[in-house]
């Protein structure tokens, strides 16, 4: 079988298996729970041109992301532009960041620590030609909020869902620490072991001794109390996974990302043709109602690879997200180009819309118009006809 | 279903005061129960606890069992955490329990247990 038919075979399978999960989640659950708060889309494509929506969404991190991107072409090739994000926060943990703490509005400090991620793109152009010019470029990125707003208590009824899963483990810990310290109380071998601890110029290596068979015989209690509070725990525990899988965070007032990244290109996809190509920064925010964004870009990008040819973006986005499933949103950038050869300035806009089709997955369709077609930050043509597929692993398990 | 740790913990056997600290970590939501012996002196507290339990030469021979119920609430991570210090005694000992989670939204239980002499 042709290669390309194959991978475009598998390319809708793949689509097929998530459909059939969002089927399945949906009968499961009779609620499908979505998350406004994946993160963007890989700083990398930005540089590439390939970004689904060219004014992000300051969101959240998941700790580990994975985005695949389709210029669709009437879906005729394979997705050829793949990012993976990491949080270093996440990944590495944070035991001293409590529930509360991270539901206020942090300091600038505490944002970037909690949305620093760093993320690497790969992005194909196939040549049409016989001469094999294809390029693929590669991209490290990063990003971070300096402001990132504060939790919206009414989202989706927020407060009330915490409420209610609040009040299960508080249930479920009570009926544990009742049962745990009445096996305890009086028990014979943890008590003739504590009156063990108890004798005079105890030594270091008794100490240790005694610690281990006092563990045993904890251990011991604590699974005779697991084993009989099973059913209550499964029960609940499961009525707290109800609700939590469904518990969607957002935040609401002023927010500001920082953005860079750094492209390479590499020539007939060889090593060593590989050159610094690219490379920018940009900050993007704006303010959040429950229902509506309002949101801005500037971007300097860079291109050494022409002369140093500069380009300076401005745009704007609105969104609004009230659709349940839906986002819908529109954007325009406006860019000037400067230095050595500089073009007149040119424009995109797009209409983009996302579907949230599970916890901490959404399908994005971008159409419009880029920036035009064969310039020097733009290598494809004008039509923007995209689709983004995001998945945030840090808190999803497997789909397929 | 729980995480378990035991300890023992020497005291000072004098005034100083003895100060526990648990903190349910990785912005996970989480209740914790704390019982000296049979006596209820922690009961469901979110978050943070700073709880100064007793006077040293008042704790000896006692045990005293955290019992902590931890849900994952984070779109973020699938880890939990919850950390233990305790203070005053002839050291400060500390120790943090970890558990990655497999399910949005799935209940872990933490035991910690301390004996005092």
């Amino acid at each position: 079988m042709n290669p390309l038919k194959l991978n475009i075979i598998l390319f809708f399978a793949l689509l097929f298996l998530i459909s059939c999960r969002i089927y399945s989640q949906g009968e499961e659950k009779n609620e499908i729970s979505f998350n406004m708060l994946l993160p963007p889309a890989s700083p990398g494509f930005i540089l590439m041109g390939k970004e689904p929506a060219s004014v992000e969404r300051p969101g959240s991190v998941s700790d580990f992301a994975v985005s695949i991107l389709n210029q669709t072409k009437n879906f005729t090739i394979f997705p050829l532009n793949y990012s993976i994000e990491a949080a270093p926060y996440w990944l590495i943990g944070a035991p001293n960041l409590t529930f509360e703490e991270y539901s206020k509005e942090g300091s600038v400090g505490d944002n970037f620590l909690q949305t620093l991620s760093v993320s690497l793109a790969s992005s194909t152009e196939e040549s049409n030609n016989s001469e094999n010019l294809s390029v693929t470029s590669a991209a490290a990125g990063i990003r971070f909020s300096l402001f990132r707003g504060a939790v919206d208590p009414k989202f989706n009824d927020y407060s009330a869902r915490l409420d209610s899963i609040l009040a299960r483990i508080k249930f479920i810990n009570t009926i544990f620490q009742d049962e745990i310290v009445k096996r305890k109380r009086n028990d014979p071998v943890l008590d003739s072991l504590k009156g063990m601890l108890l004798q005079p110029d105890i030594s270091a290596d008794k100490v240790t001794i005694i610690e281990e068979k006092l563990r045993l015989r904890n251990e011991e209690i604590e699974k005779e109390a697991d084993a009989e509070l099973k059913e209550s725990f499964k029960s609940e525990a499961e009525a707290v996974r109800s609700v939590a899988g469904s518990l969607q965070l957002r935040r609401i007032g002023w927010k500001l990302d920082i953005a860079g990244a750094v492209l390479f290109d590499f020539i007939q996809q060889k090593f060593n043709k590989g050159e610094f190509s690219r490379y920018g920064l940009w900050l993007s925010g704006g303010y959040e109602w429950t229902s509506f964004s309002g949101l801005g870009v500037v971007r300097l990008l860079r291109d050494p690879k022409n002369s140093g040819l500069n380009s300076f973006d401005i745009g704007g986005r609105i969104i609004y997200d009230n659709l349940r499933k839906f986002a819908f949103s529109a954007e325009g950038i406006l860019r000037k180009f400067s230095g050595p050869g500089a073009d007149d300035s040119q424009w995109r806009a797009a209409v983009i819309l996302d579907y949230y089709f599970g916890d901490n997955k959404k399908i994005s369709f971008t159409f419009g118009k880029n920036f035009e077609a064969g310039t020097r930050f733009s290598t494809s043509g004008d039509l923007i006809s995209a689709i983004n597929l995001l998945f945030g692993f840090g808190t999803e398990r497997p789909i397929l | 279903m729980s995480t378990s740790m035991t300890k023992t913990y020497q005291l000072r056997k004098d005034e100083g005061e003895i100060k526990l600290t648990i903190i349910i970590g990785e912005a996970q939501l989480g209740v914790t129960s704390v019982s000296l012996e049979n006596d209820l002196i922690v009961n469901n507290e979110t978050g943070k606890i700073e709880k100064v339990i007793g006077r040293g030469n008042a704790l000896i021979g006692k045990s005293l069992f955290c019992g902590s119920t931890v849900t994952d609430v984070r779109t973020e991570t699938n880890k939990t955490s919850i950390t233990y210090r305790l203070e005053g005694g002839v050291s400060t000992y500390e120790n943090t329990l970890q558990e990655t989670v497999n399910t949005e939204g799935a209940v872990i239980r933490y035991n910690a247990t301390f004996f005092f002499f």
